[in-house]
């Protein structure tokens, strides 16, 4: 397997190996952004997250994945009474801190995309973190100190990407709120943040919409690289939620809400993307719901459970959703 | 039909109508760059054109597009002796004041990846143009003080870009040399640069192998929204196309990264297999595409290219 050229980076993560290599675009942007991005910046606190002024109240945070993965954006507003961040990474590093001294020390509001490891495992370093429903019970099953237990071989050592065990802050347990679809936070002075049930990625997977500013933040159901679908534990109480008809469905509302956001800000890779990429998806997601077998190519992938094969689906302007027989 | 939000700069024209939207990666790639790039710079003696800073010697000139098409990477190579101009762009605004200000005067080769209007029109700025000997005719063609009058309406407005007339550096003949494939320039001191020839956007494409940066300079060949046939010669098939991209897979140890003429640049070399695979699929099966959309009045069938674009079609060209 070829590997991905070197970007160059002062993070205090290093990559030891990858599962699969990220496709040429969106390595591209990554390179072209990380390495003369002008906002870019590194803050004491945290060596492990790079730190992009995208707006003038929005920042993106970068860390590296520490599981072979793509690489993951937080995201934090700055409203004009609270902030509100948007997922959590690993949790390796002082994401609080850096939070912290990013905004001031204002009162936070923060919330996850989806209950996955790389979106969700630093919320441990704050006392309560909001989430769709459907995700609360994937969430629960995490809060627990043995998240990273994954991240390290038999003798300790960091298996995918190197890192100081001693950065992990240590577990604290925290409160997990389940919101429904629609509901919205208040940022003060009427700035509206709405959460919006987008399912597919995971049952509960959400989207966040800052109305004030037009812009879609859109975890790992957006992703210009490949958006796998139906990746919910087997046993989620809601499985038939992260299947690409309910991915579908929600996208078609998306598509009726175009007017309201501008742009797209994903959980990896590009961002800044146009909305019509909700259009795009749509188009995709009703293709695979119309004929499962008409995809353009097939691949397979290990999982805990052995190897498993994908059908990939080209989304025009974007990458690919991915999907199997069960999760139509 | 939709158009792309407008990207923050300060270039001189107005982007006035679109005649596709770009899509969607390739944009955000674009307003990344081009709104926050701190090594973007805009020289005064040409305020059309955005300076990137790629490598120690190797600089991108991106102009936005004067036709409605997409915007156009025309790139530049520092040698030791010389440096080198690949292509030249729609020749508004003074390309070659603003390569001397940026080589402080060295003598300059000039070459072409092919002879379109967004990559060649400003080729009459300078004395003499390289291109592979395929496109030599189809350039000399466009030796004709005319070529820039598709830009403007009846009134003289210009239709896709809104600018001043007066930038057009005003057109004179210039010497168009043709060269093999396989020839090689000498920027000074062994610096080589190799003209590897890929038709199928047009019958004499051309790539350019910047041997001591390991970079390949792409042209429309290879493309991160669409790569274009454009059919008329036997080269200009995706049968051609693929027959070359096959021997360039064969050299990607001498490469690193790919510099397309639009949108993304600094690719990996892996691109150049994904496109081969989609040829494979075009040829063994050209009634199986991903998308057809109309393109000037005819249609345009369109396979997808893994992270990558699509590769544009048409039944008499495969």
């Amino acid at each position: 397997m070829k590997d991905n050229i070197a970007i160059v980076s002062a993070l205090k993560s290093h990559k030891i190996k990858v599962r699969e290599p990220i496709d040429e675009r969106c390595w591209a942007y990554m390179k072209l952004m990380r390495e003369t991005h002008a906002t870019k910046r590194m803050v004491a606190v945290n060596p492990y997250a790079e730190v992009y002024q995208l707006r003038d109240n929005l920042y993106a945070i970068l860390s590296e994945h520490l599981s072979g993965a793509g690489d993951m954006w937080d995201y934090l507003i700055i409203g004009p009474q609270k902030a509100m961040l948007i997922d959590t990474g690993f949790g390796v590093g002082d994401l609080k801190g850096l939070v912290n001294e990013l905004t001031g020390s204002m009162p936070l509001i923060v919330v996850n995309t989806h209950a996955h490891p790389d979106h969700a495992s630093g919320n441990c370093q704050f006392d309560r973190v909001y989430c769709h429903a459907y995700d609360v019970p994937q969430l629960e099953q995490m809060r627990n100190p043995h998240i990273w237990d994954v991240l390290f071989d038999e003798e300790g050592k960091p298996i995918w990407t190197e890192f100081d065990r001693e950065d992990i802050v240590p577990f604290h347990k925290y409160e997990i709120v389940g919101c429904p679809d629609g509901h919205t936070f208040d940022l003060g002075a009427g700035h509206e943040i709405e959460l919006i049930h987008t399912a597919g990625h995971t049952a509960g997977h959400c989207m966040f919409l800052d109305k004030k500013h037009r812009l879609l933040f859109a975890g790992d159901d957006v992703i210009s690289m490949r958006i796998s679908i139906g990746a919910a534990r087997p046993d989620s109480p809601f499985g038939e939620w992260a299947t690409v008809t309910r991915y579908r469905d929600q996208m078609a509302r998306l598509a009726a809400r175009l007017d309201e956001f501008d742009y797209v800000f994903p959980g990896h890779f590009v961002l800044d993307l146009e909305n019509e990429v909700i259009l795009n998806l749509l188009d995709a997601a009703n293709a695979i719901v119309a004929d499962p077998q008409g995809f353009d190519y097939e691949d397979a992938f290990e999982t805990s459970a052995g190897v498993a094969k994908r059908y990939h689906k080209f989304v025009k302007g974007l990458g690919t959703l991915s999907y199997n027989e069960k999760t139509v | 039909m939709r158009q792309n939000r407008p990207i923050q700069s300060a270039v001189k024209g107005r982007r006035l109508l679109q005649r596709e939207p770009i899509d969607a990666t390739s944009w955000a790639y674009m307003k990344m760059l081009r709104e926050g790039s701190k090594t973007k710079r805009v020289y005064d003696v040409d305020p059309y054109a955005e300076v990137y800073r790629f490598r120690e010697n190797m600089y991108g000139l991106l102009i936005e597009s004067a036709d409605g098409m997409g915007d156009v990477w025309m790139f530049l190579i520092i040698g030791p002796g010389k440096a080198m101009l690949i292509d030249t762009g729609f020749g508004i605004g003074n390309l070659k004041g603003l390569v001397d200000e940026i080589t402080g005067g060295l003598p300059l080769i000039v070459t072409n990846t092919h002879c379109h209007f967004d990559h060649a029109y400003g080729n009459c700025q300078f004395d003499r143009c390289y291109c592979h000997e395929l496109e030599v005719e189809a350039m000399n063609r466009k030796q004709d003080s005319h070529i820039w009058d598709y830009l403007f309406d009846e009134q003289g407005n210009g239709i896709w870009m809104e600018f001043d007339r007066e930038d057009i550096v005003p057109f004179k003949m210039y010497e168009v040399v043709g060269v093999p494939d396989g020839y090689t320039f000498d920027l000074g001191e062994g610096y080589e640069v190799e003209l590897i020839w890929v038709p199928g956007h047009s019958a004499g494409h051309a790539m350019y192998l910047d041997k001591r940066n390991r970079n390949l300079i792409a042209g429309d060949g290879i493309i991160s929204m669409r790569v274009g046939m454009s059919g008329g010669s036997p080269f200009t098939t995706v049968t051609a196309y693929r027959r070359e991209l096959v021997k360039l897979s064969q050299r990607v140890h001498e490469f690193d990264h790919i510099f397309p003429g639009h949108f993304v640049v600094d690719l990996e070399t892996s691109v150049v297999l994904s496109l081969i695979e989609a040829c494979d699929a075009i040829i063994a099966n050209p009634e199986d595409y991903d998308d057809c959309e109309e393109r000037m009045g005819r249609e345009m069938l369109l396979k997808f290219v893994k992270g990558l674009g699509t590769i544009g079609y048409n039944r008499s060209n495969v």
